[in-house]
């Protein structure tokens, strides 16, 4: 009677166990990684800032030599460039060549990945040692051993990141080549799937819904 | 002041000689919801269903008990959202940023207290108790949101009032409802204190029968 209820107690705190994890809830899609930080100067009146100049090429920065040929395209720079548009003169810009209020300037960066981790494979071995009080097997250890397989796992993945960057074309400093920004909007995610062109897309709208101090008006 | 003190030091003269003049003593393994409050509300809100303990209590007198409580509690949130990040708890230094993203946020607490329990009604029946529970308690926060995570791990020292009720199915084996406040006071770098509810059920077996 008392081993069988020593057994429903392990067995029942195997189970309670079992119900809990130290973080539930997974990562469901790809897009749930991508992130949107927004920065912009507090001291700034963005009403006083009516027209804007956007540079007409996305740049491409390299962190690796030749890195960004095989992760990064521009097959997609000019929808971008002009999705930015769109957005910028929703928040009440007007375009103009000469002596713009903002200048925006775009860039891009990719970077591959890499996470090494070791697995070690369990070899259970619960032994059946006779030790337990008198006359009475129980549970015991028996000679674990050492597993066999086992080994290093590796997993690759790229990165890239989009910034959009608003710069105060009046007060810069040539001397100390520091040009301020009133702005500035980085997203970041994974550079895996298919619908990489579709979430960029998103996350450039997001990046200006989450910054409403800019409009002009 | 006489009798606390006495039933303070008691337990530990047990531990040094190796004696005990009761033999009672009960296991309750606990199962239950966690509802956070305060700040811990706002970080992780909704009720929880990953809450576990173990206590051990000795029958110190026939309606009073010490003994000790591990527990576990998890409590998390996944929350799509744009985060001002102007001196908040994660960041200290940055003003004028707001963070948009799938916010996964985490607490593991893990309390490790000592307890004393009163107990009402008869020895075998229904008994109605209240206690209280204090010591050390390991609090793990973390906030993952894009490929980053900010963890923030913590000892703080906490106490947990209780309220239960013990519930007779036979001799030995009983079982449990309870209800505790956790309170973890303070600690860390950000000096996060955390409060919750835990509304548990349970099964407690005693080794001897005359509880």
């Amino acid at each position: 009677m008392k081993n069988a209820w020593f057994g429903l107690k392990v067995g029942m705190a195997g189970v309670l166990l079992g119900l809990t994890a130290c973080h539930p809830g997974e990562v469901s899609s790809i897009s749930q990684l991508d992130l949107v930080v927004t920065l912009h100067d507090e001291m700034t009146d963005f009403t006083t800032l009516q027209t804007y100049f956007l540079l007409d090429s996305v740049v491409h920065i390299d962190l690796e030599e030749n890195i960004n040929d095989s992760l990064l395209n521009r097959d997609n720079d000019a929808a971008m460039l002009a999705l930015i548009r769109t957005n910028i003169e929703n928040m009440g810009y007007t375009e103009t060549t000469t002596n713009p209020d903002a200048i925006f300037m775009v860039g891009a960066v990719a970077q591959e990945n890499f996470a090494y981790y070791a697995n070690w494979p369990w070899y259970p071995y619960w032994g059946y040692y006779p030790g337990w009080g008198c006359c009475s097997p129980g549970w015991g250890w028996g000679y674990p051993g050492y597993g066999y397989g086992g080994g290093v796992s590796s997993v690759a993945y790229a990165t890239g990141s989009l910034m959009i960057l608003m710069a105060d074309p009046v007060n810069t400093n040539d001397a100390e080549q520091h040009v301020p920004l009133f702005w500035m909007a980085v997203i970041n995610g994974l550079l895996e799937g298919t619908a990489v062109t579709g979430r960029t897309e998103t996350l450039i709208n997001q990046s200006f819904s989450q910054s409403p101090y800019l409009r002009t008006n | 002041m006489k009798t606390l003190t006495k039933l303070l030091a008691l337990p530990l003269v047990l531990f040094v000689s190796g004696e005990a003049q009761a033999q009672e003593f009960y296991w309750a393994f606990q199962y239950g919801m966690s509802a956070p409050m305060g700040d811990t509300k706002t970080f992780t809100p909704g009720s929880h269903w990953r809450n576990f303990g173990v206590d051990g209590r000795y029958v110190l007198k026939p309606n009073l008990t010490v003994g000790f409580h591990v527990g576990w509690s998890v409590m998390n949130d996944i929350t799509a959202e744009v985060v001002s990040v102007n001196g908040t708890a994660e960041v200290t230094n940055v003003n004028g940023a707001d963070i948009g993203g799938v916010y996964f946020r985490y607490l593991n607490s893990f309390p490790v207290m000592a307890n004393i329990h009163y107990y009402f009604g008869k020895a075998r029946g229904t008994r109605p108790y209240i206690g209280i529970n204090a010591g050390p308690q390991a609090v793990e926060r973390r906030v993952e949101v894009g490929l980053f995570q900010i963890n923030d791990n913590n000892w703080h020292f906490g106490f947990a009032p209780e309220a239960g009720v013990v519930l007779p199915f036979d001799r030995y084996m009983k079982g449990l409802v309870n209800v505790k406040y956790n309170h973890a006071l303070a600690a860390g770098e950000f000096g996060q204190s955390y409060q919750y509810w835990t509304f548990n059920i349970g099964i407690a077996w005693a080794t001897s029968g005359g509880f």
